[in-house]
């Protein structure tokens, strides 16, 4: 059917069709600027960062027998495995008490930061200094806010805690105030017109309304935190982290797999709990109407 | 008129919701108590260490004197002053924004390819999909730090074992969402250039990839920032950037410097903010023909 075309007809419609069919040579020729600079920044990075070729090849090397030993477990009867879980239950102790402490101290203060809710011109000074506030808690890393309360607290898992609470405070006072600010505004005036005070049209109009957004966010970031919080142990805030440290000082590159594998089997757990979570409590169970029982 | 029908109807959905809020209120308290006490977290922990932390944040505020604030780096009190390392700190700041966007670079490009691969409407063989997701699954889960000690210990310290640990932590994350993006994209195109008698590639170029770039685009922009902010922890293991001064600042006690630290850190965390979110609205808004 193609063949149909001749090469004659081809090209009468080619000139035809000058600039439909110049379409593909320019984002061909695009695409090659983009990765000619791309190449070049590379090219400036690896000169201004790279090392020598031997030291490249020593190194790859080495990568080799440490992945190598990954793969080939030794001695694994006499392993501590209470004490490897002992972490990773730690690990996920310090993430949900941090988690839920953060969602706890985020919502009030998202009340504050949302701009739909401090309206008036006397509060706006106020939501402006909570979103600063918000930006830069969430700005530093988990790991350097577990370094700072490492120093301030001393270490162990507490650290950790306040690490995450430190962060999350920031990430999700914003996300929640972005779902405060994204609902419907005829609810809260129709409690005005039946005379609601303020604070039960805020709880009535604003919050029934984002408490969706607020759930799959504390949700999403529990998850996600389970994934990011083995890093606390490297600074000394507690939890996996450490054995990870310790065992790789110690050139055990296989516990260093195991405790990955079981961490990999956590992560997807928990996936899966809170996909079902989020289904259950967010898209809802019907209620049965009234006479359809 | 008093409908004790509606009034049955409505205590039992009422009661069934009343349950429901009780059970999981039960469950989250009993969790988090649980929680809190396997991390040493409590009212009391909190109420006698809090305020060393707000003390060790008083003692970081350096020295400013008002009358002497422009004076020059010898002189205590002035900004100079404050800033007398800012000549090995500004320049680790900048290895550190080029590690975070060397490491952002490669990892796309390589999770673009694998990402193709690994979906599961592209017709890929079964074992080299799931070979490349359970890959990229180790490779995510296992923190950067871990990835960037064992590249310390094999390239020695400095801005490579950094960048390898970075790509290696984005590769696995940017593949998951790729393929996700691409198994979500509508299979119709494909199936209209497919009667055309248009190949496989020819498919993903045509069909799937006008569909998924966008997507991809928004998730590399979202990456970069993500990957700025963890390029400053990486030096906490010497795996280059600021994060070595950081570290070394607080060990050290150069209280007045940590808080200089800190402060770059912010501001150019803030600025990239900003910045990447105006270049995601032009790449990706702007010129999406």
């Amino acid at each position: 059917m193609i063949a149909l075309a001749g090469s004659d007809s081809l090209n009468s419609m080619k000139a035809k069709h000058s600039e439909l069919f110049s379409l593909q040579r320019r984002y061909l020729r695009r695409l090659g600027m983009i990765a000619t600079a791309v190449l070049l920044y590379y090219l400036f990075f690896f000169n201004m960062f790279g090392i020598s070729w031997a030291q490249l090849a020593t190194g790859c090397s080495q990568i080799g027998r440490y992945f190598l030993r990954m793969f080939v477990w030794h001695d694994v009867a006499n392993w501590p495995f209470a004490y490897y879980f002992n972490q990773i239950f730690i690990t996920l102790a310090v993430v949900f008490a941090g988690t839920i402490t953060a969602t706890l101290i985020a919502l009030p203060l998202s009340f504050l930061a949302a701009r739909n809710v401090m309206s008036s011109q006397a509060l706006r000074p106020v939501a402006l200094v909570i979103r600063r506030l918000l930006d830069i808690l969430r700005g530093i890393d988990m790991a350097i806010w577990g370094l700072i309360f490492v120093r301030a607290v001393g270490m162990g898992p507490l650290a950790g805690v306040l690490a995450i609470v430190m962060q999350d405070v920031g990430l999700l006072g914003k996300l929640y105030a972005e779902g405060h600010e994204a609902v419907e505004r005829s609810p809260g005036r129709g409690l005005n017109a039946v005379g609601a005070n303020s604070l039960q049209k805020h709880r009535y109009a604003i919050f029934t309304q984002s408490f969706p957004a607020f759930l799959a966010l504390s949700l999403y970031q529990i998850e996600s935190n389970t994934r990011s919080a083995a890093v606390l142990g490297f600074v000394g805030a507690g939890g996996v982290g450490l054995v990870y440290a310790e065992n790789m000082r110690l050139w055990n590159w296989d516990v260093v797999m195991f405790i990955t594998l079981i961490l990999v089997v956590v992560v997807m757990a928990m996936d899966i709990v809170s996909a079902k979570l989020r289904k259950r409590y967010i898209t809802g169970k019907a209620i049965p109407l009234f006479g359809q029982e | 008129m008093h409908n004790t029908d509606f009034e049955r109807y409505y205590q039992q959905v009422r009661g069934r919701q009343k349950r429901d809020t009780l059970l999981w209120s039960l469950i989250l308290l009993a969790l988090y108590l649980a929680s809190g006490n396997l991390a040493e977290f409590s009212l009391t922990t909190l109420w006698t260490s809090l305020p060393h932390f707000f003390d060790y944040l008083g003692e970081t505020l350096p020295v400013l004197h008002w009358n002497r604030l422009f004076a020059d780096g010898h002189t205590q009190g002035s900004l100079a002053y404050w800033g007398y390392r800012l000549h090995i700190q500004l320049p680790l700041i900048w290895e550190t924004l080029n590690l975070a966007l060397a490491a952002t670079l490669l990892s796309v490009i390589a999770a673009v390819f694998l990402a193709f691969l690994a979906a599961d409407n592209t017709h890929s063989p079964v074992w080299l999909r799931y070979a490349i997701r359970t890959a990229v699954a180790f490779l995510r889960t296992m923190p950067e730090l871990a990835w960037a000690v064992m590249f310390v210990m094999a390239f020695g310290i400095g801005v490579i074992p950094g960048f390898l640990a970075l790509a290696l932590h984005t590769i696995g994350s940017l593949t998951k969402l790729f393929y996700e993006a691409i198994e979500s994209a509508s299979d119709k195109p494909g199936r209209g250039l497919a009667s055309c008698g248009a190949g496989p590639i020819q498919r993903m170029r045509f069909a799937l990839w006008p569909q998924v770039k966008p997507v991809f685009l928004s998730y590399s922009f979202m990456r970069l920032e993500v990957n700025f902010r963890q390029s400053t922890i990486l030096g906490l293991v010497g795996a280059g950037g600021i994060g070595q001064e950081l570290m070394t600042n607080i060990k050290l006690d150069r209280y007045d410097q940590v808080s200089m630290t800190m402060l770059l850190i912010i501001v150019v965390v803030s600025l990239l903010d900003t910045f990447s979110g105006h270049l995601r609205r032009w790449v990706v808004e702007g010129r999406a023909a």
